[in-house]
């Protein structure tokens, strides 16, 4: 059981970060934040951190870097086209899978 | 962000194991997550609050962030799994081999296959998910059911079986008897005198035969005591230090007997470290178990109990820990300050203590001119402040600050330069030898990676900036402003921070210009001076080196003007990003090129505005030609026009997103406190040609 939650988060947070930067622009850390604000999506910096290197190497997000003499610079993160691309594309397909699933708890309702 | 040696090492340690368990991933990749941890770091420190900069400070932060080995990609993870699983198969196999007999026998035989089978064991269970792990819990399983089966039907000879019990009797005897040898050799090298501190207690004891003394005292005065009978015995590497026969001499509890208690403890040369409280418990001492680290004293016996000196000449540092925490600095010398007594060629003696009841440890040390010549805190309520009555309230409770003495309060010199919050005390014996620590030659370092892409000014252009930089930052310490109105483009917009508090007979020392970079059209300059600041009112004395960085601009060919000034840590990434990108540093051969002055929209001059979330700000203007924005703010503080430290944010033209008719739009980058600030927006050419907006004031009301 544990292992299909694993699996289900792992892929569920990808969605999770693209929908909070297609939102509003922001840094790292605070994507992590942001996440851990709701419960079913806690997660860690070596899991959030790695997803954002392959999303950018990817070219699905753009990089802004803000210097401040108040502290360090931040990195803005924010969505490129593809990244927008794939967040239509995910949003499509878990509609899908909802729906489909929808139907089946109906049936299984309807049978009982 | 800029951090001491050894907390750089402690940050690129994590960072570097992170690296290596990534490092199936792509290079970039990998490249890409470094820096969010780094910026993650840098965050995590500017939310402490904590400006030491200490290494322990940095620890403290690494231990709250990801194992670096959560980093490790799956297969990395498969892979170490696959790892553990063939070690796991592999010495289940070799101790197989063991319990069959099928490995001809040697003195430590038994000592190699337990060996074996506890490898095989961590292995498998760590290789659990592989299908090798697998097969060696296995092979473990059965080795285990075997043996009673394999090792009963083993008849041996009653010749041979009495060989081996001779043989194993043999070793018995000789194992002990080395065993013996080594306690007794343990305990002539304890004989003699020990002492440790324990937050304002000093610990001493002293062994003779094997008869212990213990006393502690507080403030020179012996509050408990007792002696006991010391015997040491080895269980195989582990030393157990054991004692009996105890009685109480000092304190309250003079005359009762104690239980026996034992401990763990290691002899490394003139130190003895013992674990306290992990065999039993040490009643008299304490419930919890604890590290007690002692050193050899070379003072007289305990009989004198007189206050050990501190060795002649060498610098007395004294760390406080912190009264949220609670804690104990460890007696170490940072090694940013030991690194600088090392380069005078003076010793420095550490001792640690807790914040509960500091002053008191203090003021005893001051009456008896036994103060510490440098003081090492991490926070100010160790200081105390007039305000404040002196007094600091935690969740800990009261501490009371060592100023709350007159004397004390006017001994006391703040320092700056030396990576953390140190204090100098002007009374102690070798303040003469602390002070050369602090008041020392400027010794600012540009990293090359700094200067890369930056231009380089014409070296006459490079000297009259430079003296023009020393000119300005001595008129801020010394002045009358007369140097600075004279250069400056408008004198107004100058925050008046740096010379806002002047102090009489303030001495700069050792002034430095360096990393003057720049066009001929814009230039900027950092100075670094020693600063030799007297008391003023309530204000601390402070020593030690500053820096300042001052930024010009002129017309084709016209004077260099003054038009901003902050003071800063050293070298900081930003202020070179303002330079990064402009022409090619010959800028007589490029084009000139006309930049508009940008016009500020909103929000209206006076606006009040929230500060969370920020309000966004919006101007239009620099055209074209524009490659960088700075946005310039400073705060300043309700019912006085003064306004305090400019803070700057540079843009590059295509990092901010312009919106219709050139207006650019943004959240605004400020936004010191609930208080006034004031902003300008800077628009810079390609060859540095920079024009400035009109000011305009925000008005924050959270």
């Amino acid at each position: 059981m544990s292992q299909w939650i694993t699996q289900l988060r792992k892929g569920i947070i990808e969605y999770a970060i693209l929908l909070l930067l297609d939102a509003e622009e922001n840094y790292a850390l605070n994507l992590v934040r942001r996440l851990n604000e709701y419960p079913s999506l806690q997660v860690s910096e070596s899991t959030v951190y790695p997803i954002l290197a392959r999303l950018k190497k990817e070219s699905k997000l753009s990089l802004r870097v803000v210097s401040s003499s108040e502290g360090p610079p931040r990195r803005y993160l924010s969505l490129s086209g593809k990244g927008r691309e794939q967040l239509k594309q995910m949003k499509l397909t878990l509609e899908g899978i909802n729906r489909s699933i929808a139907d089946i708890e109906n049936s299984h309702q309807e049978t009982k | 962000m800029n951090y001491a040696k050894s907390t750089q090492n402690e940050i690129n340690k994590y960072l570097n194991a992170v690296r290596k368990n990534m490092q199936h991933a792509p290079e970039e990749e990998i490249d890409e997550v470094i820096m969010h941890l780094q910026e993650q770091i840098d965050v995590a420190v500017e939310e402490s609050g904590d400006a030491s900069n200490e290494s322990d400070h940095i620890k403290r932060i690494l231990s709250t962030m990801s194992h670096p080995e959560s980093f490790a990609t799956s297969s990395d993870q498969k892979s170490k799994g696959m790892q553990w699983g063939v070690v796991a198969l592999l010495t289940a196999i070799v101790s197989w081999a063991f319990n069959l007999g099928a490995v001809p026998h040697f003195s430590l035989a038994a000592v190699v296959w337990i060996l074996l089978i506890a490898i095989a064991a961590v292995a498998a269970v760590t290789g659990r998910k592989t299908a090798v792990g697998k097969v060696a819990i296995a092979i473990l399983i059965l080795e285990a059911v075997s043996f009673p089966v394999i090792h009963g039907l083993n008849m041996e000879t009653k010749e041979a079986k009495e060989t081996k019990e001779t043989k194993e009797t043999k070793q018995s005897t000789e194992l002990s008897e080395a065993a013996v040898e080594e306690n007794r050799a343990d305990l002539t090298k304890l004989q003699g005198k020990w002492t440790c501190y324990r937050n304002n207690q000093r610990w001493v004891k002293e062994i003779v035969g094997d008869k212990e003394t213990f006393a502690i005292f507080v403030d020179g005065e012996a509050v408990y005591g007792h002696t006991h009978t010391v015997k040491l015995s080895k269980r195989g590497s582990v030393c157990i230090y054991a004692t009996s026969a105890g009685q109480i001499t000092i304190g309250k509890r003079k005359g009762e007997a104690m239980k026996p208690f034992s401990f763990i403890y290691k002899l490394n040369g003139d130190s003895l470290i013992e674990s306290l409280g992990f065999l039993d418990k040490a009643s008299n001492l304490s419930d919890k178990t604890q590290i007690v680290t002692w050193k050899r004293s070379t003072a007289g016996s305990l009989a004198d109990r007189e206050q050990e000196p501190e060795p002649k000449g060498s610098i007395v540092l004294w760390r406080v820990g912190s009264p949220h925490r609670g804690d104990t600095p460890p007696e170490l010398v940072p090694e940013y300050l030991q690194d600088l007594a090392d380069k005078q060629g003076y010793a420095v003696t550490v001792r640690s203590f807790a914040a509960k009841d500091f002053h008191k440890v203090f003021w005893a040390a001051a009456e008896k001119n036994a103060e510490p010549d440098i003081l090492h805190i991490d926070n100010g309520g160790i200081l105390g402040d007039r305000r404040r009555n002196y007094i600091m309230q935690t969740d800990l409770g009261n501490f009371t600050g060592i100023s709350a003495k007159e004397n004390i309060r006017k001994s006391l010199i703040n320092t700056r330069g030396l990576g953390g919050w140190y204090v100098l005390v002007s009374t102690s014996r070798n303040h003469a030898k602390a002070r050369t620590l602090v008041d020392r030659e400027p010794e600012p370092e540009l990293p090359a990676s700094a200067q890369e892409g930056i231009p380089e000014l014409a070296p006459n252009e490079k000297a009259a900036v430079s003296q023009l930089c020393i000119d300005a930052f001595t008129d801020s310490i010394t002045g009358d402003d007369s140097i600075i109105k004279a250069m400056a483009d408008d004198f107004d917009s100058l925050p008046v921070r740096l010379w806002a508090d002047r102090v009489d007979g303030v001495k700069v020392k050792k002034v430095k210009a360096y990393g003057v970079f720049g066009t001929d059209r814009l230039a900027l300059g950092l100075v670094t001076a020693t600063v030799d600041k007297p008391r003023k009112d309530d204000r601390m004395a402070q020593l030690g080196q500053t820096t300042t960085l001052f930024i010009f601009r002129r017309e084709h060919e016209g004077e260099w003007k003054l038009i901003a000034t902050r003071g800063v840590g050293g070298w900081e990434p930003w202020i070179w990003d303002m330079l990064k990108d402009l022409g090619n540093a010959k800028p007589q051969e490029q084009e000139a090129v006309t930049i508009e002055t940008p016009k500020l929209l909103s929000p209206a001059d006076g606006a009040r505005r929230p500060r969370s979330p920020r309000p966004d700000i919006e101007w239009v203007g620099g055209g074209d030609d524009a490659v960088k924005y700075v946005v310039e703010a400073q705060w300043g503080s309700r019912g006085t026009d003064q306004w305090y430290l400019s803070n700057f944010d540079v843009f590059s033209e295509n990092a901010i997103m312009q919106g219709e008719n050139g207006v650019i739009k943004m959240g605004a980058p400020f936004g010191a406190g609930a208080q006034p600030h004031r902003w300008r927006v800077w628009a810079i050419g390609p060859n540095g040609e920079t024009e400035l907006s009109q000011w305009r004031r925000i008005d924050f009301s959270n």
